[in-house]
């Protein structure tokens, strides 16, 4: 079980992360959701110690360390990987470092996306590299895999493929965290959405409660934003001066 | 029966400083700043040999064409000799501390490398991929240091003439090291 209990944290005056606390068990595919600047990659930053907080975050009730640290995963949009290195090296590089890297998961995912093995990650395109991105953390033998906004610059196909892909390999013990603002695409294969507003959880809701109130994840989400449906009339209003 | 490609020379070499770099950086252009460095260093350091002879020169009298020692004429303390040739390594020492930081801020240039680093289980690979090389040659810079002053007063005291080698010379040297009293 990963625990975070009453996080906070503050860029300077301004707060990032409102007293989050939430409990994420193995064997879930988490929907992170929020506004540009809501505190998504905030969060799991904390999360990953990439920068200070105040709270506790715990790992089956242990603080994260180099000790457990290797049962997170983490895949960002502005990448991790090395780019001078090759796929093949950073292959290397993570069967050396992480015991669980599986490389049977890593050879089927690079066959999938079809990447080059050989080349340079900074030659690869925006695309390739954000589905490089993913691969490591899926092939790096964690239990819980946090997602940054992976499908950036990826085509719908590549996109709609891989959600399959993903749920056909994910293991039971392993959870998945995937921030993205995708909803409608991700809305069929996750099980649980959180919402995050302003540095708040506004929300934390099961798929399958939202099936039994016969509620979409974008319709939730607009009833927990207070989403104003006419706010697009209004501003064409103001700015036009004429009645829609 | 197929046919493997066997390494080339610079491969296997890249491949053997592998684990003490960054991974990914081309560290050749810091290898090759690092030796004109020291070269540039010794050629510095070399400038004792210069002094040495110009001091010792002051220790004879010239008298039809024959050399003689002067009576009662001692050496110029070693500190005044050597003035401080080594240094140059200690230069260079310091451009390569930079270096090292430079091997640091290479995790955040381009992509965000650091994430990934900062989420090894062993916390020690971070810091052998990051400072060995500089530690290297930070050593390497203080092992020459240390061979310059120990060839200098070798030499100093080898090539003095038997008498004129005044006393005290460690005492004065290190009583000098920093500014001259």
């Amino acid at each position: 079980m990963l625990k975070l209990d009453h996080i906070n944290k503050f860029y300077g005056m301004r707060q990032a992360l409102n007293d989050v606390s939430l409990e994420l068990p193995r064997g879930e595919i988490v929907g992170l959701f929020g506004e540009n600047g809501a505190g998504k990659t905030t969060l799991m930053k904390c999360i990953f110690g990439f920068h200070g907080y105040r709270g506790a975050i715990t790992l089956d009730g242990e603080p994260i360390t180099t000790k457990n640290i290797a049962k997170l995963s983490f895949a960002t949009s502005e990448h991790s990987f090395f780019p001078n290195l090759s796929a093949a090296a950073h292959r290397d590089f993570y069967a050396n470092h992480f015991d669980g890297f599986s490389d049977k998961r890593y050879t089927a995912l690079m066959d999938f996306f079809a990447l080059p093995k050989h080349k340079p990650l900074r030659a690869f395109s925006t695309g390739q590299k954000n589905q490089f991105e993913v691969i490591l953390a899926l092939s790096q033998g964690a239990d819980y895999i946090f997602m940054d906004e992976p499908f950036a610059g990826n085509d719908i196909f590549n996109r709609e493929d891989f959600y399959k892909v993903l749920l056909g390999i994910l293991e039971p013990h392993e959870t998945v965290v995937l921030s993205t603002h995708l909803i409608e695409e991700v809305s069929d294969f996750i099980g649980r959405a959180l919402l995050l507003r302003t540095g708040s959880i506004i929300g934390d809701v099961t798929t399958d409660t939202l099936d039994g109130e016969g509620l979409s994840l974008v319709d939730y989400i607009k009833n927990t934003y207070s989403y104003r449906a006419d706010r697009v009339s209004r501003a064409l209003h103001t700015l036009t001066g004429e009645d829609e | 029966m197929k046919k493997t490609s066997t390494p080339t020379r610079t491969e296997d070499t890249r491949r053997w400083y592998e684990p003490f770099v960054p991974p990914g950086m081309n560290v050749e252009g810091e290898l090759i700043f690092f030796l004109i460095a020291m070269l540039a260093a010794m050629c510095y350091a070399t400038g004792f040999f210069a002094r040495l002879f110009a001091q010792m020169d002051l220790l004879y009298q010239y008298s039809y064409g024959e050399r003689t020692l002067i009576p009662g004429a001692v050496m110029a303390p070693f500190y005044e000799v050597f003035n401080q040739a080594w240094t140059g390594y200690f230069i260079v020492l310091l451009c390569m501390l930079g270096w090292g930081i430079y091997h640091d801020l290479y995790y955040k240039q381009d992509t965000k490398s650091i994430y990934t680093m900062r989420r090894l289980p062993d916390r020690v690979s971070f810091l052998r991929y990051t400072w060995t090389l500089t530690l290297c040659e930070v050593l390497v810079c203080v092992l020459f240091a240390i061979l310059c002053l120990s060839m200098s007063y070798g030499f100093y005291c080898l090539m003095t003439p038997d008498g004129c080698l005044p006393d005290g010379q460690w005492t004065l040297f290190w009583d000098n090291l920093f500014y001259r009293k």
